[in-house]
């Protein structure tokens, strides 16, 4: 048995509780999903300051009712034109099915004196036919939208037009009122008009189907792209014809609320309705853009048009003037959401690396053990299924002796104990399985960059165990997906600790994580009896490697960026880690027992003065970010592999180091399996396997960890 | 799109111009001591930019100024969805006098009682609304309807060699006007079977509407006798159909309206129109301004129903007894 550490001696290291800054604000609010709609918002805002700047009592609490009773049959035709137009259609005809329902519901109050709830259903039967019509020929039968509802806008108002003339006047004249119809009209409820409640209920309605229901995501995908939908097994011509039926259904209703509050149609009802439509739906979604199911944004464009639009009606200008007025704000609002969204993109990728300066102590502990000052052991080694697999980061060895490792194609391949000859795919998971680790029951657990993580069985049966944990407060970007889960190890209770290696960036991307420096990383536990994902630290700097020290009480995590290994008491997590070894003269990777009571940490790549001096100047970076090729990038060493082994303690007593010529390169990983050394690389296309003399030729992980196999 | 915005902005310039001389115009000083002033007026008419409502505004602008109430104008160029909106706001603003200008019978109804329920007198104009209020000022449809139906069964019916076929050009079938001139000129049609209305059919108060309306009218009445539009301006565009189609004096065009010169008289000059029952818009600016004035100060009928003012008319017809004095001339722009 080695030297012993104890950790109550140890450096604390200070963890911090948030990371912010404005470059990484800007950039976390750049790549929301709501940013989208910020120029809308924006414009809405202005719309509501301009307003309250400009008239007196304008947004008093009785004029704020008058808009919202009479929002309300607007803002459901805006919601059915969304919807025909998220289908990838159109629907000219919204203005004239929106008159001929409001018809019909009058004609059926005072002509026919039917009950209200029948006025409803001939309003809504109504609107759904016409909106049958349109779907029959423009989704079904696969005539263009436009010209089906330009045809239909123009017929429906003809046949309003006629059926009309007669029932007019004596609509107009007739007596009957009813106290349903009134309510419906122009009464309240809780103190907002009856037909605002309405719409808000139909906006909420069509903001859960875009979201959740299946029928709202076929929509979706069908206008996005109709072929890849097809191809997807969506029945596109039924999702586009239901599409239209629901728009008529809701100008239907919007009608029935009209003809209630106005009693009246006059030949221009519903005149000009259907640009008035399309320009709240092209200020809410900046452009005219199918398959997009933004309600929220929909209904802004459409409270920034109809507020605008009123306001300036109310202020005694000419109407020449006020249509004007209304071109030019639209012009002027839509040219920068334009504007906006094209330039997005460029602003967020200029602004999403934030470097920061980075001090990296002096390398310590190494005197002596250094490439130049010792022989390259690693050039001894065996080579196995050299060419046959692609990017093991990390090994494991079973009961058996069969060697595993995950591959960039994201299959968790078997190399056949003992010849290593034979690999097969043991079970395809996806994703870029990184690190493994080998629980109770001999399962294997993996780490995958993409995915989170996933438990393999001896059957080959692949589960996916936990791919978010809890949100941390206080930040912009979503963060409760674990993006780059890494490296884990299993405590004796069976919990698993791993570690989520980078928030910010994709496992492509990982280098420009160290270029930035910052603590990005999480150390996370799942617990397989309760199924609960937890975030044990916070704010680490790229924690990488994970292992749980002999004793069974500690865990070890590596930092590869501030080249130190961390530990964490597993009886005191929220303690916070200490520092365990630090100085280390390369970036470490995995880091797993050794036979002998120490450790042993696969070095991914050397420090060098140039890039620690290069950490030190957060601006040199950013502007070598993206004034450079990558491949021109200051940089580690990684084209040298090697690895330390450290004793209990944390002392290095012994180096492996590859010549410069190979043949193992960057080393990820490495498992001592009686009395060898298997090493894993993750841009490796082969495995190296090192004796190692004088270790203890019967010492497996398995049975370190376990106690058997 | 942009062809449209166009076009608009040509007219917002003009608009622009006539705004700004339309309030160089009212520099009548108001007399202090007087105890409409500070009180507030909201004018909410179907729309502006005809000479009829300008020249109604023209005068209770000059009435505004005198007294020392305010004035103001919320357009609803045409649109009666925007209408209703406008009145609700109009509404919320607590003017102590509201007139409205009703494009249909039942549009407003409901606001017209929602307004005076809160203590807003409301003045119906020219056109008014199944539900009463204040006051009206404005034309006895009726009156005109009979009159000008009498005068049709007079040119072509029974003994006039002609084929009896009217077509009648409502601008909009709902409103007062409409309402009540078609029904009074069907009763009288109705005593003189030979009189048969062949088209009954809305303008929505446009001239080109109307225009495409005589078109095809003509086209399958050829002997048509008579035009019975409800509004000159829209008539005109009916006048014209028929002069394009060579039947000027043939088929005898009948309007109402404000009797402004530029359009009623310069329309029967050049034979557009043949005859204009006008109910003086003029006359009926200064009417509805008086009705402000003493609305303000308290009047009230003694058993509550609608203080009305009945306009007088001016026919004027073509030919030998045509007086351009009849009709009143719109000051011209400054």
């Amino acid at each position: 048995m080695s030297a012993q550490f104890d950790f109550s001696t140890l450096p604390k290291l200070r963890v911090p509780l948030l990371v912010m800054s404005p470059r990484r604000v800007l950039a976390d609010i750049l790549s929301r999903g709501w940013v989208e709609n910020a120029v809308p918002f924006l414009a809405f805002v202005c719309v509501i300051v301009g307003v309250l700047a400009t008239t007196k009592g304008y947004f008093t609490l009785d004029n704020l009712r008058n808009l919202a009773l009479y929002a309300s049959d607007g803002g459901l035709v805006v919601l059915a034109l969304f919807i025909v137009v998220a289908a990838g259609g159109i629907d000219l005809s919204v203005g004239s099915n929106f008159a001929m329902s409001a018809f019909a519901a009058l004609y059926c109050f005072h002509i026919l004196n039917l009950p209200v709830a029948a006025v409803l259903l001939a309003s809504l039967a109504t609107g759904a036919i016409i909106g049958l019509v349109n779907g029959a020929l423009a989704g079904l039968a696969g005539c263009g939208a436009l010209l089906t509802t330009l045809g239909a806008m123009i017929t429906v108002r003809g046949i309003f037009t006629l059926a009309s003339q007669g029932q007019l006047v004596a609509i107009s004249t007739s007596s009957r009122t009813d106290e349903m119809w009134d309510w419906i009209g122009s009464d309240r409820f809780l103190t907002v008009p009856i037909s605002f409640w309405v719409l808000v209920i139909a906006v909420a309605g069509v903001l859960v189907m875009f979201r959740q229901s299946r029928f709202g995501w076929h929509v979706l995908a069908a206008g996005g792209n109709r072929k890849a939908a097809r191809h997807g097994g969506i029945h596109v011509k039924a999702t586009i014809f239901f599409a239209y039926v629901l728009a008529g259904l809701i100008v239907g209703l919007a009608a029935f609320l009209y003809a209630a509050r106005e009693n009246a149609v006059a030949s221009d009802t519903g005149v000009g309705m259907e640009f008035f439509a399309l320009t709240a739906l092209v200020v809410g979604l900046g452009g005219f853009v199918p398959g997009r199911g933004s309600t929220v944004a929909v209904m802004i464009g459409f409270a920034t048009i109809y507020i605008l639009n009123n306001a300036l009606l109310n202020s005694g200008l000419r109407s020449d003037f006020v249509q004007l007025a209304m071109g030019a704000i639209l012009i002027f609002i839509l040219s920068i959401d334009t504007k906006f969204r094209k330039h997005k993109h460029r602003l967020l990728a200029s602004a999403y690396v934030d470097p920061i300066d980075f001090k990296l102590g002096e390398a310590a502990g190494s005197r002596g053990f250094m490439p130049s000052e010792v022989a390259p052991k690693l050039a001894g080694a065996e080579i196995l299924a050299s060419g046959m697999i692609d990017g093991p980061e990390d090994v494991i060895l079973d009961a058996d002796d069969h060697l595993y490792c995950g591959t960039r194609n994201g299959s968790l391949v078997r190399i056949a104990a003992p010849d290593y000859t034979q690999v097969e795919i043991f079970a395809q998971i996806g994703g870029r399985p990184l690190g493994l680790a080998s629980d109770r029951e001999g399962n294997i657990l993996v780490c995958v960059a993409g995915m989170g993580l996933v438990r393999v069985s001896k059957e080959r049966e692949v589960e996916l165990l936990t791919d978010q944990t809890q949100r941390s407060l206080l930040t912009i970007q979503d963060d409760t997906t674990i993006r780059m889960a890494d490296d884990l190890d299993v405590a004796p209770d069976g919990v698993i600790y791993f570690s989520d290696a980078t928030r910010r960036y994709d496992i492509e991307n990982w280098g420009l994580d160290l270029l930035e420096g910052r603590p990005n990383g999480r150390l996370l536990s799942y617990d397989p009896k309760t199924r609960r994902t937890r975030t044990v630290c916070d704010n680490l700097v790229f924690p990488n490697g994970v292992c749980l020290t002999h004793d069974g009480q500690h865990l070890i995590v590596a930092s590869t960026w501030t080249c130190s290994l961390l530990i964490f008491d597993l009886a005191a997590l929220s303690a916070g880690p200490r520092v365990f070894v630090h100085g280390l003269p390369g970036y470490p990777d995995n880091v797993n027992r050794a036979s002998d009571g120490g450790y042993w940490i696969a070095l991914a790549g050397m420090r060098n003065p140039v890039t620690d001096l290069a950490m030190r100047h957060p601006g040199l970076r950013r502007r070598m970010t993206r004034a450079v090729a990558p491949t021109h990038w200051l940089f580690g060493n990684l084209n040298i592999g090697g690895v330390l082994k450290i004793d209990g303690a944390g002392q290095i007593v012994e180096t492996y180091w590859d010549e410069p010529s190979g043949p193992l390169y960057m080393i990820t990983s490495m498992r001592e399996h009686k009395g060898a050394l298997y090493l894993g690389g993750v841009t490796n296309n082969k495995i190296g396997r090192l004796r190692l003399a004088g270790a203890d030729p019967r010492w497996t992980g398995r049975r370190s960890y376990w106690g058997r196999g | 799109m942009l062809r449209c915005l166009g076009s608009k902005l040509r007219r917002t310039i003009v608009g622009l111009a006539i705004g700004a001389s339309l309030a160089l115009a009212t520099g009548v000083r108001a007399d202090p001591a007087s105890s409409m002033a500070g009180k507030k007026v909201i004018f909410v008419p179907i729309s502006m930019g005809i000479t009829l409502t300008e020249g109604w505004a023209r005068r209770m602008k000059e009435h505004a100024a005198a007294h020392g109430y305010s004035f103001e104008i919320r357009d609803a160029a045409f649109n009666t969805g925007a209408m209703s909106e406008l009145l609700a706001k109009a509404i919320s603003d607590k003017p102590d006098v509201l007139v409205v200008h009703n494009p249909t019978v039942q549009l407003l109804a409901r606001q017209i009682k929602q307004a005076q329920a809160q203590g807003i007198k409301v003045l119906q104009i020219n056109l008014q609304s199944n539900q009463p209020s204040a006051a009206f000022v404005g034309a006895n449809w009726t009156r005109i309807g009979t009159e000008i139906a009498e005068d049709i069964v007079k040119k072509c019916g029974a003994g006039s060699g002609k084929s009896g076929k009217v077509a009648i050009i409502p601008g909009q079938l709902t409103a007062a006007d409409s309402v009540m001139m078609n029904e009074a000129a069907f009763k009288v049609f109705k005593e003189h079977p030979e009189i048969k209305v062949v088209s009954n059919q809305a303008s929505n108060w446009e001239p080109e509407k109307a225009r495409q309306i005589t078109v095809t009218v003509l086209q399958q009445n050829p002997d048509l006798c008579a035009i019975f539009g409800h509004w000159d301006v829209h008539t005109i565009g009916a006048g014209n159909a028929v002069k394009d189609a060579g039947l000027s004096g043939k088929v005898l065009v009948y309007a109402t309206g404000g009797g402004e010169y530029g359009e009623a008289c310069k329309a029967i000059e050049n034979g557009t129109l043949s005859a204009e029952w006008s109910y003086d818009a003029d006359g009926q600016g200064r009417d509805a301004g008086t009705m402000i004035d003493l609305l303000l100060q308290g009047a009230t009928s003694s058993n509550g129903s609608m203080l009305t003012v009945e306009s007088p008319l001016k026919i004027i017809r073509a030919g030998p007894d045509y007086d351009p004095s009849l009709c009143w001339k719109m000051p011209p722009k400054k």
